[in-house]
């Protein structure tokens, strides 16, 4: 598991609404105990024993000697043996295959305001505001409804999916110059690949509002950045 | 944790109140086969084997328990060597140069386990080079050896970062660069159990792994180990021959843990003792005029004279064994942290409620920086 940052969240203070005590307490997940090790006749780290690709695991410091073993590379056997037997390393692949599969019912789900809208934008990170606040200006300039996903975590949720099913045109919108985001969706999402576009916004400066709206406005209907300059101009008049 | 409130010291326990432990056992009751790991799959004749068997040989004498014991590594020859001895130990081999960062959070998880790291010259010296030295900042309980044989061994043999001035390549390439000694720098770190012995020396390599067991702090053993396939010839600084002609030894040394009684019998002049906090002792028979082991600097001349004369000064150069250990410095309660249960580390609402209105209101205790 790794969790992400970025630079403008890590070098620059921002506003927040106070953090929510969490509900819940946190969950190690499947660590097994020496009570429960006591009754097993074997412990293997690396066994999918009930096919979700994730087994089960002890802490350092567990006294059942089955309970121990070394971590180590991709070179091991379900048993967490040094193996070069090209089946043993293909099983585990497969392995990890499965656990991916599994873990996107497990992260984070995506964040999803929607309402029936041909246009779906996506973000991540520390975009989410600067979005928020593009589509309040392309409603308002230009009569552009939008729906949105916040995107929390990979792999993409099913609910990703269907947003993207859902959504005529979906804009990414992300800091990156190559659109890796957007390149992951249609990847992902081969079959809906014509629909995914991108928002870029790497000039070295955080994320505004404006850049995001007038990106989106170039890819929607009657919606050309000159058009929207024009009804801000005329606003500002 | 606090030696004195508990009976477990650093992965060992104080011996059976009554009844002797059965033949070819240690004191708890384990066989030397208890703490053998897997085949070793370096090259025979590697040095890096002579240590993974003395540290099996001083882990059964010191009769540490396997499961309070920790095995860390990063990558390299030297990094695979954790899985050749006590297979019934935890295990982790980190990524190149990181295990001082995988060792830290064990140990703060953890603080019942001693920690075994086996690191090499390239994952010491090179790309774990600040690593380890912010591993000796914190004085992290780690007995942190180096199999130093000064090439890479895994990647067909380049240069390490220890490699000698001179020292040529099997090609017969010569290194222009100075070396990183390991063993100054530790010192230099403030570091309280600096050593540096030899693959090939049993005698002297087993003492110094007990003693560094019972160290409360960092304990950096450097341990030259050559490379019988790359650094074994003739132009080699690190090679057998090299090594047994131009090793000085700085004393004979002998450990005598807290749970056995204490009666040597050196003659008095003519050793030097070191009482470790656990009560055990380190007991320095000198070979070298008026060594010193608890001076720093007279361990950094020492590493200098003997790198003047092209030799290669070994034993426990440097020992304060008093520096504050990492546990006391984050203020570790005794229970290892793992173990707690949930009630025990969920603070309550209101602790988060008060952490938000200091963020709010800027007064109270800041956030912690960095960059």
């Amino acid at each position: 598991m790794f969790v992400l940052s970025d630079l403008d969240l890590g070098m620059n203070n921002w506003m927040s609404d106070p953090f929510p005590y969490p509900e819940r307490g946190w969950d190690r997940g499947k660590v097994l105990t020496d009570e429960q090790l006591a009754t097993l006749p074997r412990f293997e780290r690396y066994r999918d024993v009930d096919g979700d690709g994730i087994p089960f695991r002890t802490l350092p410091g567990t006294h059942d000697p089955k309970g121990t073993y070394f971590t180590r590379g991709s070179g091991h056997n379900e048993a967490a043996q040094y193996t070069e037997k090209p089946d043993d390393y293909r099983r585990n692949m497969d392995r990890l295959n499965r656990k991916y599969e599994t873990a996107r019912a497990l992260v984070p789900p995506p964040v999803v305001d929607e309402h029936g809208h041909a246009a779906g934008l996506i973000a991540y990170g520390s975009s989410h505001w600067a979005v928020i606040e593009a589509r309040d200006m392309l409603r308002a300039e230009a009569g552009i409804e939008t729906d949105y996903l916040l995107l929390k975590a990979l792999p993409f949720a099913a609910a990703v999916e269907a947003f993207v099913a859902r959504h005529e045109r979906v804009h990414v919108v992300e800091q990156n110059r190559d659109g890796q985001m957007a390149s992951l969706l249609k990847i992902e999402y081969p079959q809906h690949a014509a629909r995914i576009h991108s928002v870029l916004h790497y000039d070295g400066l955080p994320i505004d509002a404006r850049s995001v709206s007038d990106g989106i406005a170039a890819g929607e209907p009657g919606g050309a950045p000159a058009g929207a300059r024009a009804v801000r101009e005329a606003v500002a008049r | 944790m606090s030696g004195a409130s508990s009976d477990v010291t650093r992965g060992q326990t104080r011996a059976p109140a009554a009844g002797a432990p059965p033949a070819n056992t240690n004191r708890i009751g384990l066989t030397r086969a208890d703490y053998d790991g897997s085949k070793s799959t370096l090259c025979p004749g590697c040095g890096h084997n002579a240590i993974t068997a003395a540290i099996i040989q001083a882990a059964y004498d010191a009769g540490l328990e396997p499961h309070r014991v920790a095995k860390l590594s990063g990558i390299g020859c030297s990094s695979k060597t954790p899985a050749y001895f006590m297979s019934r130990s935890h295990g982790f081999n980190a990524v190149h140069g990181r295990m001082p960062s995988i060792a830290t959070g064990v140990r703060v998880a953890n603080n019942e386990l001693l920690l075994i790291g086996v690191s090499g010259d390239g994952d010491t010296a090179s790309i774990g080079l600040g690593q380890f030295c912010h591993m000796v900042r914190r004085n992290v309980p780690v007995v942190y050896i180096i199999e130093n044989n000064g090439v890479y061994g895994l990647t067909k043999g380049q240069f390490s970062a220890t490699a000698d001035v001179g020292s040529t390549m099997k090609g017969g390439a010569a290194n222009d660069l100075m070396p990183i000694d390991c063993c100054a720098l530790a010192i230099e770190l403030g570091c309280g159990f600096v050593a540096r012995s030899f693959s090939g020396d049993q005698k002297q390599l087993r003492p110094l792994l007990r003693a560094a067991f019972a160290h409360k702090g960092t304990a950096v053993l450097d341990v030259i180990s050559p490379c019988v396939t790359f650094a074994d010839h003739e132009g080699s600084t690190k090679s057998y021959a090299h090594v047994k002609e131009h090793d000085a030894p700085l004393h004979d040394i002998e450990f005598v843990p807290y749970y056995e009684d204490i009666t040597v019998d050196y003659a008095p002049g003519t050793t030097r003792e070191v009482e470790m906090p656990d009560g055990s002792h380190i007991y320095l028979k000198k070979l070298a005029e008026d060594y010193d082991p608890t001076s720093r600097e007279r361990a950094l001349a020492a590493i200098h004279e003997a790198r003047r004369e092209q030799k290669l000064v070994t034993g426990l150069l440097y020992a304060e064994p008093a520096l504050i250990a990492f546990d006391d410095e984050l203020k570790l309660i005794d229970a290892p942290l793992a173990t707690l249960p949930l009630e025990q580390v969920r603070p309550p609402k209101a602790v988060l409620d008060e952490v938000m209105e200091q963020l709010k209101t800027g007064r109270g205790t800041a956030p912690a920086g960095g960059g």
